[in-house]
């Protein structure tokens, strides 16, 4: 488990549909720099937050989130 | 809405730590252990170091008001990366007044120190701890 870690598609998904971090945290209900944070790994979203992001994306939260070896 | 309230939360945090340092560091400053008497420039500096703290906790006080009737917007702005790095900051602030205590601790075995002066030194180190480490968790 210590030597996992998890991995984010948000920018991709992000780019895809052409939105800024700010305009995806006005849509989901979080400041930017929690979008900003998730994004670069450095925080660990709830799963709450993690299938709001997913139902946002439309895509399922294994595919927006995916643990990967270090 | 959110952004721009986010910015000024981070904003008055910086200023109630610069008030905080000033004000109650000058109770150290000037601690009958180090100065028998308090010298009025630092009487000055510690009115300035209070009314900087006054206008960062208004601000606050004005933001969560305001935040009282927005839960949207409550909900945005306290979210769980806030929660998260609140948390972190008061441990980060219970580590160092563990640390400091136990600094004292270590000394008073050589040195008869002031039990005040432990007390202000330890309150203003861990308060101080809180707000430093919020600002850092906080930025970008």
């Amino acid at each position: 488990m210590e030597n996992q870690e998890l991995s984010n598609q948000i920018k991709v998904q992000r780019a895809m549909k052409n939105i800024t971090q700010e305009e995806l945290a006005s849509h989901i209900g979080v400041t930017r720099k929690t979008i900003n944070t998730i994004e670069t790994g450095k925080f660990v979203p709830s799963t709450i937050l993690a299938i709001k992001l997913a139902r946002f994306f439309e895509i399922k939260v294994e595919e927006l989130f995916t643990l990967v070896e270090k | 809405m959110i952004e721009k309230l986010d910015n000024a939360r981070s904003s008055f945090l910086k200023w109630a730590t610069v008030g905080y340092t000033i004000w109650f560091g000058t109770y150290i400053v000037a601690d009958p252990f180090f100065l028998p008497e308090i010298p009025s420039v630092i009487q000055w500096i510690r009115i300035l170091g209070w009314l900087i703290l006054l206008v960062s906790g208004l601000r606050a006080m004005k933001l969560k008001r305001e935040l009282r009737w927005d839960k949207k917007m409550q909900g945005a702005l306290e979210g769980e990366l806030y929660q998260y790095n609140l948390r972190k900051s008061f441990q980060m602030g219970f580590f160092v007044v563990m640390g400091v205590t136990s600094v004292f601790l270590m000394l008073s075995l050589f040195y008869t120190i002031p039990a005040l002066l432990v007390t202000k030194v330890i309150l203003y180190l861990g308060g101080l701890a809180v707000l430093i480490s919020k600002m850092f968790y906080n930025r970008d």
